[in-house]
């Protein structure tokens, strides 16, 4: 704020009047200041500030309670870890905290396994480096007496999907298929077989392959898109050009032009009358019906037995027909793959030697070599993935390579031969 | 009258979701929605009504909840907003940003899974077919980089594949062997649970552009999890150390197997120190030559060795001493593999579960059964000369208890050693004949023997001609390893000569009694199996002839008595049942043009009073049967006839 107007009479007038009481005060506030020793700025941090240890008692406790929970849900195990053994209660913070719990489940594997120390001491140049910890035993089968809480597997009950004597009752299990992981070849596949059981095999192998042809011939065929005519050579087309009209075919044609007319005639108009007869008889028609289906009905009830006896063979035929079809079912699904997508599995033809093959002799064996193949389908007739058809990557793009000039190169070239060529025509 | 039930309110169009309306649900896209059905095992139903259209694929709603709840979900997650970082930084060309971010990439682990598919070991083993075929063909698989077979994986699957592999020869748990044109079966038999694989032919395998290799690599990456606990769990169980130390130099030569085998078989601690010690002589003398074994090892080198064993303890030597003699006629040299296997027969017929820490007692105790065995052959001569021959064909399982199927094969080819051609499969005979008890060299680095050492009794040869023959062994194909294995018996080796087509490779896989049918060449082979069972009988009676320390009382007692409670062989029996079916033959083909639905009246037990009792439909599924059964035997019939046929002419 400027200071006050005072007169301004005489050149310097208004340093007369200048408002001191400010910077006075100002002054008079250091000193007191100072003598109360409340410089702030003259004061160092550790005068000025301090640790507060006593706090706020209530906010405190709410948060530590809330920690707490937090600990407790991160100590508390998931079940997968719980299965596998793997759990660590979070970090060092719980660990500091307070006594053991008493409820906390120690699983074997996560006890120290005296082997870890007995392969470390083994490890020296030719040792594989493996993960440490995969070299643990999984399946303890010491019974933990310890917990009751552990079956004797040491795992908790109903934890996984059960065990080899109770299967657990949580998830729908798919139907086990009875087809086996590694299916052994007859014994016609052997690289040196038996003559008879080689004729077996093959005889399996042909059949399998004719199966083909013939279902391929069964397939309606497509109707081609160019047929090879000539309107020349079409002997129909010829003749009909050719053929002069004769007497027999006015006939016809006459015939046939006085067909329409018929056709017309025929429909008879109906009148009035005639649908009121129509409709007469229908509603007399009617009133027969339910006539007959009462005298059937009583006729029916006198021979009940008889027809309980109809109904029962008719429900056997069915239910003999259900059993058929179901064991239809059954025996199909020994050799043929639930349906698992768009597309029907397909077997791997038999891997079974040519008569001219069999040597006898182990090195001039002309293995299969395509048995990667033979593990996927294996895996496809298992159930355990849906046969696809083979997705083609994309292909790549064809990298054309440019050579400054070479275009005109080739130009140049092919523009020498078509000289040459007048060139020689000239020359003739 | 009930409540009105509304359309979509309950049954299948609740209970089943298109694969869409799933991924819409976990918010994933297609590839990773496959990835977290294969690994947590839910695969597509078929439901009985498909109501969002025939073409789809369904899965349980239940299933879906199931994968929701799943951490990987989110692990998948986190990964895909990882890689987005990724992407993001290589578009605003921050290299150092993108490859800093790229190496911290999250990773999940699926040891839950395993636990969750598995909850019993016991289940692992039942589903061990599919993991085992699938690790063995990806380490046979080229890491291509147009199908992305990462390196990684296939090195890792050949591992998996060795280290399971050596488990079953160390444990002599395979069972039945079966070359067909796709490859090699084998059934083990680990822990009572019957465990078949298939490994292919050694041929490069072609990639058809029809598979979905990623669909493929995320199941072996599942069986590879899987394959790596259950290997832990059964190297432990033979008390020995997961992952087994390799060999170097051996896997460096390419051997495989052997070089698994060679840590597994030499778990024992008091051996080890040995084995350094034997480890750096060979260093010293040779240096540049990768000679690996003990056997390889010159004679300076093996007297040296003998002298540290002698220091070793006197009790060790004398067990040597014992093996040398058994092993090899010679006598020059101690094989190092074939000394530790022994020990491990001897431990197992001890009955101890060969801890680390094994009493050199009970180990002594045990080998005086081995040692008895030359003896006994010597004596066995002198009494009937003619069951030398036979004894011969029970190989090296004499002494085993008849109805011992896991002993058997556990000492079928002890004491043979076979020598490998470089023209034969090794790593499949190299199994097969260890598994069985064999010892096996072969041609090219890293053989424990030469092809000039005299203990080799076998040669195993896979060409046209042979030029140099030694005299003191037999020259034989790769089959005659696999039919004496499948048949517990040693087949006659001049069917499987140099140059002979050998006899059919019969199918283990097949039961004999169902088929009906039974080849020329099976009928030898069971007489052969027939003869060796005798033979194991009459070493069992004469058994108490010799005094064994370590034998347990009870099956000594069992053997014992065992031919008096049974005079009637196996082999007899199966010959009068035989001989009874032909007979039903012959009389059905007499009746056949009479009496064309005779067949159940055919069968010799069947009881009209049962028939009788039964229901019309039960009558109908009998009788169905019998007609299955009865034309099975007419084929089988029809089938020997013609053989018979084809016999008369020549």
């Amino acid at each position: 704020m400027a200071p006050a107007k005072g007169s301004r009479k005489g050149k310097k007038a208004w340093r007369k009047n200048i408002n001191t009481r400010q910077l006075e005060e100002d002054v008079a506030q250091q000193q007191r200041e100072e003598q109360q020793g409340t410089a702030l700025q003259t004061l160092t941090d550790t005068n000025l500030f301090f640790v507060d240890k006593a706090g706020d008692e209530k906010t405190a406790s709410a948060v530590s309670k809330g920690l707490s929970r937090k600990r407790k849900q991160l100590a508390q195990p998931l079940r997968c870890e719980l299965i596998a053994g793997v759990h660590k209660p979070a970090g060092s913070v719980s660990a500091q905290s307070g006594p053991k719990a008493r409820g906390k489940l120690v699983l074997p594997h996560q006890r120290k396994q005296p082997q870890v120390q007995l392969q470390q001491k083994h490890q020296g140049k030719g040792v594989y480096k493996l993960p440490a910890s995969s070299t643990f035993d999984l399946w303890d089968e010491q019974p933990d007496t310890t917990d009751p809480r552990l079956d004797r597997y040491n795992n908790i009950p109903g934890a996984i999907n059960g065990t080899a004597d109770q299967p657990s009752k949580r998830r729908k299990q798919a139907v086990k298929l009875a087809t086996k992981a590694v299916v052994v070849d007859a014994a016609g596949c052997s690289y040196n077989p038996d003559i008879e059981h080689h004729q077996e095999a093959l005889s399996q192998a042909v059949a399998a392959e004719m199966q083909k042809v013939y279902k391929h011939d069964m397939q309606p065929r497509s109707v081609p898109r160019f047929v090879d005519y000539q309107p020349e050579t079409d002997e129909l087309a010829l003749l009909q050009v050719d053929a002069e009209p004769d007497s027999d075919e006015d006939g016809v044609r006459l015939h046939t032009a006085a067909a329409p007319a018929a056709a017309f005639s025929t429909r008879i108009k109906q009148t009035k009358r005639d649908q009121a007869s129509r409709m007469r008889h229908r509603l007399q028609e009617v009133e027969e019906r339910t006539r007959r289906a009462l005298k059937t009905q009583r006729r029916d009830i006198d021979n009940l037995r008889q027809l309980q006896l109809q109904v029962q063979a008719e429900e056997a035929v069915r239910a003999e027909l259900r059993a058929a079809k179901a064991a239809a079912r059954a025996e199909k699904a020994t050799h043929q793959p639930p349906r698992l997508g768009k597309v029907k599995f397909e077997a791997e033809p038999v891997q079974v030697l040519l008569s001219e093959e069999v040597t006898g002799s182990l090195r001039k064996l002309k293995p299969t070599a395509t048995l990667t193949r033979d593990r996927f389908k294996s895996l496809q007739r298992r159930g355990m993935i849906e046969p696809r058809v083979a997705v083609r990557g994309k292909k790549k793009p064809r990298r054309v390579s440019y050579t400054q000039g070479e275009r005109a190169d080739k130009a140049e070239v092919g523009m020498e031969e078509i000289r040459a060529i007048q060139n020689k025509r000239k020359g003739q | 009258m009930g409540k009105k039930l509304k359309r979509g309110q309950a049954g299948n169009t609740v209970q089943y979701m298109t694969r869409t309306q799933a991924m819409r649900k976990l918010q994933v896209k297609l590839s990773v929605f496959r990835r977290l059905c294969i690994l947590k095992g839910i695969h597509p139903r078929e439901p009985k009504k498909k109501s969002q259209g025939q073409n789809k694929t369904y899965y349980h709603t239940k299933d879906i909840s199931f994968l929701a709840h799943d951490p990987l979900l989110s692990k998948f997650r986190d990964q895909w907003s990882f890689e987005k970082k990724i992407k993001k930084a290589r578009a605003k060309k921050n290299r150092s940003l993108a490859d800093s971010l790229a190496k911290r990439r999250p990773t999940y682990r699926i040891d839950h899974l395993v636990k969750e598919r598995y909850p019993a070991f016991v289940d692992a083993l039942r589903d061990l077919d599919d993991p085992l075929t699938m690790t063995h063909l990806f380490a046979s698989l080229p890491a291509e980089s147009s199908h992305d077979i990462p390196a990684k994986v296939v090195a890792n699957a050949k591992r998996l594949s060795m280290e399971f592999q050596a488990y079953v020869v160390r444990a002599h748990a395979l069972r039945k062997v079966f070359v067909s044109v796709k490859g090699f079966y084998y059934q083990a038999d680990i822990q009572g649970q019957a465990v078949t694989w298939l490994v292919p032919h050694n041929l490069t395998q072609v990639l058809p552009a029809d598979v979905d290799y990623r669909v493929m690599l995320t199941f072996l990456e599942f069986y590879q999890t899987l394959l790596q606990f259950v290997n832990y769990k059964l190297y432990h169980s033979l008390s020995v150390h997961y992952p087994p130390v390799l060999d170097s130099k051996l896997e460096e030569a390419a051997a495989g197997l052997a070089s698994i085998m060679h840590d597994i078989a030499q778990h024992k601690p008091h051996k080890q120190p040995l084995q350094a010690e034997l480890t750096d002589k060979q260093t010293d003398t040779q240096a540049d030559t990768a000679v690996l074994d003990l056997q390889a090892l010159p004679a300076a080198v093996q007297a040296r060795l003998q002298d540290s064993q002698a220091a070793a303890g006197a009790a060790s030597r004398e067990e040597d001493d014992e093996e040398l003699g058994e092993i090899d006629s010679g006598g020059d040299d101690s094989d190092g593999d074939a000394l530790s296997l022994q020990e491990e027969a001897a431990a197992t017929a001890a009955g101890s579960d060969s801890v680390a820490g094994v009493s050199p007692q009970v180990e002594a105790g045990s080998r005086a059964i081995v040692a008895v065995d030359p003896a006994s052959r010597q004596a066995s001569p002198a009494a009937e000369p003619s069951h030398a021959v036979v004894d011969s064909i029970a190989g090296g399982a004499l002494r085993v208890q008849d109805d011992d199927d896991a002993g058997i094969c556990e000492r079928l080819f002890k004491g043979l050693v076979f020598f490998l051609g470089r023209e034969v499969p090794r790593e499949q005979l190299l199994f097969v004949v260890r598994a069985f008890g064999g010892v096996v060299a072969w041609q090219g680095e890293g053989s424990p023997l030469p092809e000039s050492d005299d203990s080799i009794t076998h040669q195993i040869v896979d060409r046209p001609s042979q030029g140099h023959k030694f005299l003191s062994r037999h020259y034989v194909q790769p089959q005659w390893v696999f039919d004496s294995a499948n048949f517990r018996v040693l087949a006659q080796p001049e069917l499987y000569a140099v140059g002979v087509v050998p006899p059919p490779h019969l199918s283990p896989f097949v039961q004999n009694e169902e088929e009906g049918y039974v080849p020329d060449y099976l009928q030898t082979m069971l007489k052969l199996q027939g003869q060796a069972q005798a033979a194991r009988k009459r070493a069992a009676g004469t058994m108490d002839q010799y005094t064994f320390i370590a034998e347990d009382a009870e099956t000594t007692d069992q053997a014992g008595s065992l031919p008096a409670l049974q005079p009637v062989s196996a082999e007899e029996l199966y010959k009068n049942e035989l001989a009874q079916e032909m007979q039903a033959g012959s009389e059905d083909e007499e009746l056949a043009d009479t009496q064309q639905t005779a067949a159940p009246a055919a069968v010799p037990d069947l009881d009209p009073e049962a028939t009788v009792m039964m229901t019309r439909k039960q009558r109908g599924l009998y009788n169905a049967m019998q007609r299955g059964l009865s034309k099975k035997r007419q084929r089988a019939e029809s089938l020997q006839a013609k053989a018979k046929k084809l016999k008369q002419p020549s």
